[in-house]
């Protein structure tokens, strides 16, 4: 199933086009509205309606209403990620602890959005959308909702879970070292396939990241015009007021009128461009964060069956030596077996683990990779029309103040004549 | 970040993108403009020249040229005429070439803009099609059009562009616009700065820079076909003199500040500025009805040799030189008239000019006190006004200044997105590589490649529209600019009669006196004794001798004030008729490069979008002409 192309995903709900039928297939169609700001003070947070309408069979009603609050969606993004190793969970708006204090109105816009498009894309996902934390997270009434909240927080409390990247490249970085020390370098491959993808992520982020800062700063320019504009508007106008009325004036007052009309134009249009072209792109680059993610899980995995797979090849010397030594006690044979036996248990259960995420990602990867295309291409088309629309309306403004000066040359011709 | 517009490199920035986009952007010309596919404007521009007369509606008349405006809003050097900030751009002075009867087009009928939507896409900045705007076209490099196009638009015609001249040239603007086609009767160019060396008067070596200087005329005696001379700063500043001191009350063009370090330097931006701002200057005074007829200008214009040997020259010189600044018609108004009472006289002018000045900075002039008459005050009134105007009008050109730049930073940024659009295309190819292109991967990989790419293309297009609509932009407003470096002249102009008449009050005052004192002695006199009757006698032929030189001068003066009043008031009504068309015909012009560039984007954005939307490219500009109207609607 095509994913959900951004113009409909990022659709103002003010809009109808929400359930417009380009997206009427879909199983889920999500809303996040009504950000409604409570509490007070540093306790204070900002609650939405999410409201869902479904197809799914696993769903008891075709519609649903809850209210969720950030933190909730947190939780629906954590779970998935624990229980979904391998998989590309898409990534949460980022948390800004300055701008959530200030919680300005166009802040709060802006990450009502983001959990829509965020929601929207767990609800779409072909493995992520059966899940049974999205099924809670849509459905679930007050009560069990706390509930589940509760326990997540104990856990998350009591283990607390610092698996960042760095922990997971320091914790292979000691792997090596100690393979290494023990002399047994030979590591299990990953496949070169994968390592070029990796390394074309990795990059890939820097880059969307710069398109995104690049976007923003075109956009804040393009306003900047506008008000230029309207600057030298006001100039102008206040040039024709010297003249007593005559030709001058009124073609001053022309071009007033006609620059407000382009700088509002200009500054409306920059502020949806916002978000419609930069946010995406700041969300792609944030779903490479999660690919990143994703492959953190696949390369702790790895390490976990490569280190089973030394530990075992160690006992299995052990024994060796053991066996190989006149004399010894059975039970200690016996026992450095069942070691053996453990280790190498461990070992398949690692590969196992190691090669379901590795199955999960190839498809993943693949799936990601054609997202993006779509999306990227609807995104930059839709780009291109906004472009082209808001710059066709200003050629319709410009030429009307040329048709209105039109009006102005007899009057002037016949001024000079006299 | 290297500002696109200042770089005199050889490298075009574009090219530099070009070397990523460079085969679409040429696809993207070529069926524009076959003649012309190659997208240097260097290069391009000659074709349209050789293009324009043809479709130039008079014919083989050698008026429509490409025509240099001299870009002072963008300008930036510190030599700036005025105290417009220019130097705070960064930016310098840009040649934009605009066709002569692109204004005349503006004067009396705009192409309307349900027309202006044929100019699809690729017709408009960087298409070459139509005649009005081709010449207008694409200037990416400053250095190229100053370098190539201005001796190119020397012989194959010329043409004074009403914009460019400012205030002082907008007889021929108001001409242009009524529909009057003939050419100006004297065209000017000032082209190829050299530098030389000659030892100074204390022996040092000092550099200068001359400029050609190049005429055409038909001015009955002083017609020529291209006289060129070589002037250098000071011939221009003596001219600038001799015009202002045998012209007073008019509206002379401003002249270039002197700059010291500057020229020292010499910068090539510098020079560029100067070289405009000289030419502006010429052209102020040749378009202008009276001040052409100066015998100064004749020499300056048509004598070969330097100006400092010339003893016609000279002799003009030598009859302002030693009378102080702004007195000169006076004093040569008495010399014609008082003959051996030219000396005193001249001091006495001085002397009065002295006064008058005294009084009039500290706030008590003369004639304030005094009845001024309806002519007056209404003169004292539109000098107000200019004061009004020309801070209106900084303001106008500042905030002009400043949107041209945001323009300029658009297209950086534009050009900045498509740059790491490329970058991100390139790496979407790379992935296509590993992968092979039958594979899933690398087929999403590639088919994203495309669209960023596409999108690149796109930017890169965008940007090179902004750029251009930033040149453009600032050349359609530079009659702003003009207007405003011409009102301190304005008002100088007023402040000349001003002078003249605290001079007359002043005169009229010491008159007054010596009647008085005349009056008086006459009644002792007759009272008197008879040894002191031949003292009284003596005493009131003096005085009556002083009287009568006095009423002399008064009347010399009065003539003087009226001449220049006379002048002031034409001149005022010259420049409010010329301010109104040419300010009307900048309207026009602005509003139409706006709506052009605004349509080229659009054009150019909905055939990205058609692009993206995996229609193939139709290769000409008809199926944008198709589509524009849909999408207009």
């Amino acid at each position: 199933m095509d994913p959900p192309p951004y113009e409909s995903v990022l659709q103002d709900h003010g809009t109808n086009n929400f359930f417009a039928p380009a997206t009427v297939s879909k199983e889920f169609e999500i809303e996040v509205t009504d950000p409604v700001k409570q509490g007070d003070g540093v306790a204070a947070y900002v609650s939405y309606k999410v409201r869902t309408k479904t197809t799914h069979p696993s769903y008891a009603a075709p519609f649903n209403e809850v209210i969720r609050r950030f933190r909730d969606f947190a939780w629906l993004h954590d779970k998935l990620v624990e229980k979904n190793k391998g998989l590309i969970v898409p990534p949460l708006p980022e948390k800004s602890a300055v701008q959530k204090y200030q919680m300005s109105t166009d802040f709060i816009d802006q990450r009502r959005r983001a959990l829509q498009v965020f929601v929207n894309r767990v609800a779409s996902h072909p493995v992520l959308k059966d899940s049974r934390e999205l099924n809670t997270f849509l459905q679930a009434n007050e009560e069990a909702w706390m509930l589940e909240i509760a326990k997540w927080q104990a856990e998350t409390s009591a283990q607390h879970r610092p698996v960042n990247a760095a922990a997971q490249w320091l914790k292979s970085l000691q792997h090596s070292a100690q393979s290494l020390v023990s002399g047994r370098a030979e590591e299990i491959q990953e496949d070169p396939e994968y390592i070029k993808i990796r390394d074309y992520v990795n990059s890939l982020e820097a880059h969307l990241n710069e398109a995104h800062r690049q976007a923003g700063r075109l956009l804040r320019k393009e306003a900047d015009l506008g008000s230029a504009l309207s600057e030298f508007a006001t100039a102008a106008e206040a040039l024709g007021k010297q003249d007593e009325v005559g030709p001058m004036r009124s073609a001053f007052g022309c071009l007033f009128i006609r620059a407000g009309e382009v700088a509002t134009l200009s500054k409306a249009r920059s502020e949806a461009l916002v978000n419609e072209f930069a946010a995406p792109l700041k969300e792609a680059a944030r779903t490479i964060k999660s690919v990143q993610a994703a492959m953190g899980d696949r390369a702790a995995a790895l390490t976990a069956y490569s280190q089973a797979k030394s530990d075992l090849d160690s006992k299995k010397v052990r024994l060796a030596k053991l066996r190989g030594t006149p004399g010894l006690k059975e039970d200690k044979i016996a026992e450095t077996e069942r070691d053996v036996n453990e280790a190498d248990q461990r070992l398949r259960n690692a590969k196992l683990g190691y090669e379901t995420i590795r199955d999960t990602m190839r498809e993943e990867l693949n799936r990601f990779q054609k997202e993006r295309a779509s999306e990227m291409s609807a995104l930059l088309r839709d780009f291109a029309l906004a472009q082209a629309a808001y710059t066709a309306a200003q050629a319709k403004a410009w030429g009307e103040l040329l048709a209105d000066l039109q009006n102005v040359p007899q009057q002037a011709a016949a001024a000079e004549a006299s | 970040m290297e500002d696109p517009l200042s770089s005199n490199a050889a490298v075009d920035p574009l090219d530099e993108l070009g070397g990523l986009v460079g085969e679409t952007l040429n696809l993207f010309d070529a069926p524009v403009n076959p003649g012309s596919a190659n997208r240097s404007p260097a290069q391009a521009l000659p074709a349209q020249h050789s293009g324009s007369p043809g479709s130039n509606p008079f014919g083989a008349a050698p008026d429509p040229v490409a025509q240099s405006i001299d870009l002072d809003l963008l300008g930036s050097g510190p030599a700036a005429t005025s105290s417009l900030p220019r130097a705070a751009t960064g930016a310098p002075e840009v040649d934009v070439p605009l066709i002569a009867d692109d204004d005349v087009q503006l004067g009396f009928g705009y192409e309307p803009p349900a027309q202006q939507h044929q100019s699809s896409f690729g017709t408009g900045p960087l298409g070459n099609v139509e005649p009005h705007h081709s010449a207008a076209a694409e200037q990416p490099s400053p250095h190229h059009s100053y370098r190539e196009l201005e001796p190119d638009d020397g012989p194959s015609a010329g043409a004074g562009p009403s914009t460019s001249a400012g205030g002082a040239s907008t007889s021929a603007a108001a001409g242009a616009g009524a529909g009057a086609s003939q050419p100006p009767p004297i065209r000017v160019w000032v082209r190829d700065p050299e530098r030389n060396e000659a030892p100074s008067k204390l022996g040092i070596r000092t550099t200068y820079f001359t400029y050609l200087v190049r005429t055409e005329s038909v001015l009955p005696g002083m017609r020529t076909d291209g006289t060129e001379v070589r002037r250098r700063f000071s011939e221009f500043d003596a001219l600038h003199k001799l015009v202002k001191a045998h012209y007073r009350g008019y509206i002379i063009p401003p002249l270039p500040e002197k700059s010291f370090i500057d020229a020292k330097l010499a910068h090539e931006d510098f020079l560029r500025l100067r070289r405009a701002d000289l030419q502006a200057f010429l052209r102020g005074i040749v378009n202008h009805p009276a001040l052409r007829d100066a015998e100064a200008l004749k020499l300056f214009l048509l004598q070969p040799g330097e100006l400092q040997y010339n003893p016609a020259w000279i002799g003009l010189l030598h009859s302002i030189g030693s009378s102080p600044d702004g007195n000169e018609s006076l004093v040569g108004a008495l010399g014609v008239s008082g003959g051996s009472a030219g000396a005193t006289a001249k001091a006495a002018a001085g002397f009065n000019s002295l006064v008058a000045w005294v009084r009039h900075s500290v706030g008590v002039a003369g004639g304030s006190r005094r009845e001024l008459d309806e002519d007056e005050q209404q003169l004292r009134h539109a000098k107000d006004l200019m004061r009004d105007l020309e801070r209106l009008l900084q303001l106008c050109c500042e905030s002009a200044r400043v949107m041209c730049g945001h323009m300029e930073a658009l297209a950086a940024d534009m050009y900045e997105l498509g740059r790491n659009m490329g970058m991100l295309s390139k790496w979407e190819e790379t992935l296509r590589a590993h992968s092979g292109t039958y594979t899933e991967a690398g087929y999403s990989a590639s088919k994203r490649a495309a669209d960023c790419k596409q999108l690149s293309y796109a930017t890169a297009r965008q940007h090179t529209i902004w750029k251009s609509a930033s040149v453009k932009t600032a050349a359609s407003l530079v009659a702003l600019h003009d207007y405003y470096i011409i009102m301190p002249e304005a008002v100088a102009a007023l402040e000349e009669r001003e002078r003249c008449l605290d001079q007359i009050h002043e005169l009229e005052a010491e008159l007054a006196a010596k009647q008085a004192e005349l009056g008086k002695s006459g009644g002792a006199a007759g009272r008197g004794l008879q040894g002191r009757q031949t003292q009284g006698d003596r005493r009131a032929y003096t005085l009556t001798n002083a009287v009568d030189k006095l009423e002399e001068q008064l009347k010399a003066c009065r003539d003087t004030y009226g001449l220049i009043k006379g002048r002031n008031m034409e001149e005022l009504r010259r420049l409010h008729l010329s301010r109104e068309a040419d300010f009307h015909a900048m309207m026009c012009h602005y509003s139409g490069v706006q709506a052009q560039l605004m349509q080229a984007s659009a054009d150019m954005w909905r055939t990205t979008a058609r692009q993206f939307a995996g229609e193939p490219v139709e290769s000409s500009a008809l199926s944008a002409d198709d589509e524009s109207p849909r999408l207009d609607d």
